[in-house]
C-alpha cells in the first residue's frame, strides 16, 4: 500500500515546486489512470513513486511517503525495484542488454534470483507477453514498438506488486495498444499509468487528474466524463463522450442512446461520403522498390510502389516495423542506396539529385535537429547554409516563427522549451527552406491534445497552400482527422493507397496493417451503418432531434 | 565460435593480443595478420572488419608515416634538411603499422563474436566484480548509442542542407560543427537517465548477480584454446628473432 501526506517536491530551491502538496493513498490491486497534459508534473510524480526521485535524481522533496507503512527512504534499492517496477517515458534508455534475451534476464538478476529463476521468469513473461517471436533478437534489430514492448515485458520478470507506467501507448500501433491493455487487465499487482489523455478510461477504476503538480481530481472513472474539469487540466473527453456527450460502457450502449437524441442527414452523408480530392500532377514516383538494410539479408521494402501526386496530403500507417520510417527516407533521398527499383521526383532519379531544400524530413525526436543558441538561429540555420543574405534570412525567419506562434521565442534556447514548442522549431527549422515536400515522422508523439492541434493545423495549412504532406503516424485519430489519403504498409510491402474512407471501411486491411477504427467511426457504424470518419463529419451527418 | 564460452573467447583474446604484441618481424606479423583475417572469415564477421576498413587503413598509413619520420636508425639514407630518413626505417615502419594493426584485429575480432553481456559475464566468472564488469560492457554499449545517435543527427542535418560527406577537409570540418552540440546535449540527457534506468532495475553497485549455470565450458572450447594457446606459442619465437 502506498500513502502520501502533503507531498511536495521542486528540483532546485531556485525553482518553483512541480509538485504541490499531493495527498493520496493507493491499495493493493487499484488500476489508476494519472491524466495530465505536458508540463503537469507526471514524470516527476511517477519517478517519486518509484523511488528514483531523490535516490537517483536530486532535488528537494518534502512530506510523507509511505511503502506498507514504512517510510520509502528506509528501503534499499533492491527492496523498491522488487515491489515497483516502472517504466519511464524514454523506454529506450531503459533497455540497457544488447539482446531481448538478456534485457528479460537483466531485472530479476539483480534482484538477487539465480540464473535458472531469472531463465524461467524471462521465458515466462515473453511467452504471456507475445513477444516470443522477438526473444533471441537483437535490440538494434527492432523497431520502436518492439523496443518499447521489450521494455514493458522485462519489468514484468521482476514480479512486483506495483508497475507504474510513464506514457507506456506513445509508440506503440494502435493493436498493440489494445494488446498491451488486454495484458495489463490480467497483472495481479497495482497498475498507475500516466497518460496525457484518458481516451483508454475503461481499463482503469480510478482517475487522477493533475495540473501544475496539482491533483485536481481523484474519482472513479467517471472522471473521465467530466468535460470541464478535463478541459481545465487541457485534457479532451474520450471522443464518443465528447461529440454525443454520452458516457456509455460501450459503443453500442451508446449508439442506441444516441439513435434516441439524434437524426441522421442523408443528404449532407451523400454528399461527404461522395466527396473526392483529385489531384492528378505526379510529383514523386515510386516504382518497385526493394530496399534491405546494410548487413541484412532481409527486405525492409519489397515491391513498393506508390505514386505521389502534387499536393497530396497522406498519413501513413502501418505497425511498428512495417518499413514506413525507411520508405520515406529513401523517398527524402536520404537513404540512396536501394537494392532495386526506382524514385522520381518531378520525372528525375532522385540518386542524382540534391533533395535538401526539395524534400524535407522533420524527425521524431526534434532534439536530433536542434543544436542552435537562439530559436532564430535554429530556423536560420538552413537559409544561411544556403548563403541566403541576412535580410532574406530576417523576412523568412519571422514568417515561419509567426506561422509556428514562436515569435516571442525567437531569443529562447531551444533546449529550455517544452516539448510542443520543440517540434514546432525543429518542423520550422525545416520548412524555412521552402521545400516542396514535407514528411514528418510521427509529429504528434508525446504531444498533448493542444499541441496535436495546434501543429497539426499548421501544416494542414501548408497543404492548402499546396505543399504535399505526408505524416506517418500511429495514431488513428490523426489519420480521421488530417489528410485525404491514406498508405498502408505492412511487412515491407504497401498494401493501401487512395482515399482514407476506402481505408478506413476495409475491415480486414485494417487488421492487415494492425490499424483500426477510432470510436466515433465504431460508433457511426453502429448507429445506421454510415461511415463517418470523424468529429466534423459526425456533427454535419448527425442533427440533434 | 560465435558459441564458445566467454572465459575462453577473453583468455583467447589476451592470448592473441600477445601473438600480436610479440610479432616483432614483418614475416611473423604478417602470419599474425594473415591469421586473423582467416578467423574473420571462419566467424563471418568479415562485415565488422568492412565497417571499420577505412579506420584500419588510415592507423596503418598514419603509423608507416610516422615512423618513417621519426625513426632513428644509425646510417642516414635520405638527407631531407628538416628531416632525416634512416636505414632500416621503412622495414620497422611496417613492423610497426603490423603490430598495431594486429592488435587492433584482435580486439575487433573479439568484439564482433561477442556480445557485451557475455563480456561482462566472462569478467564476472573470472572472478571480476559485478559493478566493474558491467561499467567494462556498458562502456562499450555507450559508445554504440553514440555512434547510431550521431548517425542520425548527420541524417537530420542533412535534410537541412548541412551535408558532410560534401566538399573539401575545411568545409567537411565546419559542417561536423553543428552536428557536436546536439551529439553532446543527446550524450548527457543519456548519460543522465542511465542512472535511474538502471537503478529502475534493481542494479546497485553492490550488487551481486548469480550466472551460475548460464555457461558450460564444452569440449570445443577447450579445443579452440588449445588451438590459440599453441599459436602464440609459436609466434613467441618473433619475439626473440628478427625473421621467423
Amino acid at each position: 500500500m502506498i500513502d502520501i501526506r502533503n507531498l511536495s517536491f521542486r528540483y532546485k530551491e531556485t525553482l518553483p515546486h512541480v509538485l504541490k502538496n499531493l495527498n493520496l493513498s493507493i491499495k493493493p490491486g487499484e488500476r489508476i489512470l494519472v491524466a495530465g497534459k505536458n508540463g503537469a508534473g507526471k514524470t516527476t510524480f511517477s519517478k517519486i513513486l518509484s523511488g528514483l526521485i531523490p535516490d537517483s535524481e536530486s532535488g528537494i522533496l518534502e512530506g510523507v511517503y509511505k511503502f506498507n507503512d514504512l517510510p520509502l527512504k528506509d528501503l534499499t534499492r533492491r527492496e523498491i525495484a522488487g515491489n515497483i517496477s516502472i517504466l519511464l517515458q524514454d523506454f529506450e534508455t531503459q533497455i540497457v542488454s544488447t539482446s531481448v534475451r538478456e534485457e528479460l534476464l537483466f531485472y530479476p538478476l539483480n534482484l538477487g534470483k539465480s540464473y535458472p529463476e531469472s531463465l524461467d521468469a524471462a521465458v515466462e513473461t515473453a511467452s504471456g507477453y507475445g513477444i516470443d517471436a522477438l526473444y533471441d533478437r537483437n535490440i538494434a534489430e527492432l523497431s520502436g514498438g518492439e523496443k518499447q514492448k521489450t521494455a514493458l515485458a522485462s519489468l514484468l520478470t521482476a514480479k512486483g506488486s506495483f508497475l507504474i507506467l510513464d506514457e507506456p501507448l506513445t509508440d506503440m500501433d494502435p493493436v498493440s495498444q489494445e494488446l498491451i491493455l488486454k495484458l495489463l487487465e490480467d497483472y495481479p499487482g497495482t497498475l498507475i499509468v500516466f497518460e496525457q489523455s484518458v481516451e483508454y478510461y475503461q481499463y482503469f477504476d480510478r482517475i487522477i487528474l493533475l495540473k501544475d503538480g496539482v491533483i485536481k481530481a481523484d474519482s472513479g472513472r467517471e472522471t473521465a466524463a467530466r468535460k470541464s474539469i478535463l478541459e481545465s487540466c487541457g485534457l479532451a473527453a474520450p471522443p464518443v463522450f465528447s461529440v454525443t456527450g454520452l458516457f456509455s460502457g460501450s459503443i453500442r450502449e451508446a449508439a442506441a442512446q444516441a439513435r434516441d437524441i439524434y437524426r441522421f442527414d442523408e443528404v449532407k452523408y451523400s454528399e461527404i461520403s461522395l466527396a473526392r480530392e483529385d489531384r492528378t500532377e505526379n510529383l514523386i514516383e515510386i516504382q518497385n522498390l526493394f530496399y534491405k538494410y546494410p548487413g541484412s539479408d532481409q527486405y525492409a521494402l519489397e515491391n513498393v510502389s506508390l505514386d505521389i501526386k502534387k499536393g497530396d496530403f497522406i498519413t501513413l500507417l502501418g505497425e511498428n516495423g512495417s518499413g514506413k520510417t525507411t520508405l520515406m527516407k529513401l523517398t527524402a533521398g536520404i537513404y540512396k542506396d536501394f537494392t532495386k527499383g526506382r524514385i522520381l521526383y518531378k520525372g528525375q532519379d532522385i540518386r542524382k539529385q540534391t533533395m535538401a531544400g526539395e524534400i524535407t524530413y522533420v524527425y521524431q525526436n526534434p532534439d536530433n535537429q536542434i543544436f542552435a543558441e537562439t530559436v532564430y538561429d535554429e530556423i536560420a540555420f538552413a537559409l544561411r547554409t544556403r548563403g541566403e543574405s541576412e535580410e532574406t534570412v530576417r523576412e523568412k525567419v519571422f514568417g515561419v516563427m509567426e506561422l509556428f506562434s514562436i515569435t516571442d521565442k525567437k531569443e529562447s534556447d531551444p533546449f529550455s522549451l517544452p516539448k510542443g514548442d520543440r517540434e514546432k522549431i525543429a518542423c520550422a527549422s525545416v520548412l524555412v527552406a521552402g521545400p516542396e515536400v514535407i514528411i514528418l515522422d510521427e509529429p504528434t508523439t508525446g504531444l498533448d491534445t493542444r499541441s496535436v492541434k495546434a501543429l497539426m493545423e499548421i501544416i494542414t495549412g501548408l497543404n492548402k497552400r499546396g505543399k504535399t504532406v505526408i505524416i506517418i503516424t500511429h495514431s488513428m485519430e490523426t489519420a480521421s482527422l488530417y489528410g485525404y489519403k491514406t498508405a498502408a504498409m505492412a511487412g515491407g510491402k504497401l498494401l493501401f493507397h487512395g482515399d482514407k474512407r476506402e481505408f478506413f471501411i476495409n475491415t480486414a486491411l485494417l487488421e492487415r496493417v494492425k490499424a483500426k477504427r477510432t470510436p466515433l467511426m465504431d460508433l457511426s457504424l453502429e448507429m445506421n451503418q454510415a461511415f463517418l470518419l470523424n468529429e466534423g463529419e459526425f456533427n454535419a451527418c448527425w442533427k440533434k432531434k | 565460435m560465435h558459441g564458445l564460452d566467454p572465459r575462453v573467447k577473453l583468455l583467447s583474446l589476451v592470448l592473441l593480443f600477445i601473438s600480436a604484441t610479440v610479432s616483432s618481424a614483418i614475416g611473423s606479423g604478417a602470419v599474425v595478420c594473415s591469421s586473423l583475417f582467416m578467423l574473420f572469415f571462419l566467424s563471418r564477421s568479415f562485415y565488422a572488419l568492412k565497417k571499420m576498413a577505412g579506420l584500419l587503413a588510415m592507423i596503418a598509413f598514419m603509423t608507416v608515416i610516422l615512423w618513417l619520420l621519426f625513426y632513428k636508425g644509425k646510417t642516414p639514407l635520405m638527407d631531407l634538411k628538416f628531416i632525416v630518413l634512416y636505414e632500416g626505417a621503412p622495414e620497422h615502419a611496417v613492423r610497426m603499422a603490423l603490430k598495431f594493426l594486429n592488435m587492433l584485429l584482435c580486439g575487433i575480432l573479439f568484439l564482433s563474436i561477442t556480445p557485451l553481456e557475455e563480456f561482462s559475464d566472462g569478467l564476472i566468472l573470472m572472478g571480476v566484480p559485478y559493478r566493474v564488469a558491467f561499467a567494462v560492457s556498458l562502456s562499450f554499449r555507450l559508445v554504440q548509442v553514440f555512434v547510431s545517435t550521431g548517425f542520425m543527427i548527420v541524417e537530420a542535418q542533412k535534410i537541412r542542407g548541412n551535408d558532410v560527406e560534401k566538399g573539401g577537409l575545411f568545409s567537411r570540418m565546419k559542417a561536423y560543427a553543428p552536428l557536436l552540440i546536439p551529439l553532446i546535449l543527446n550524450g548527457i540527457k543519456k548519460a543522465e537517465t542511465l542512472v535511474p534506468a538502471l537503478e529502475s532495475k534493481g542494479f546497485a553497485p553492490d550488487n551481486k548477480i548469480d550466472i551460475k549455470g548460464k555457461y558450460r565450458i564444452k569440449p570445443t572450447d577447450i579445443k579452440a584454446l588449445v588451438l590459440v594457446a599453441l599459436f602464440t606459442a609459436a609466434a613467441l619465437p618473433g619475439f626473440f628473432y628478427e625473421f621467423l
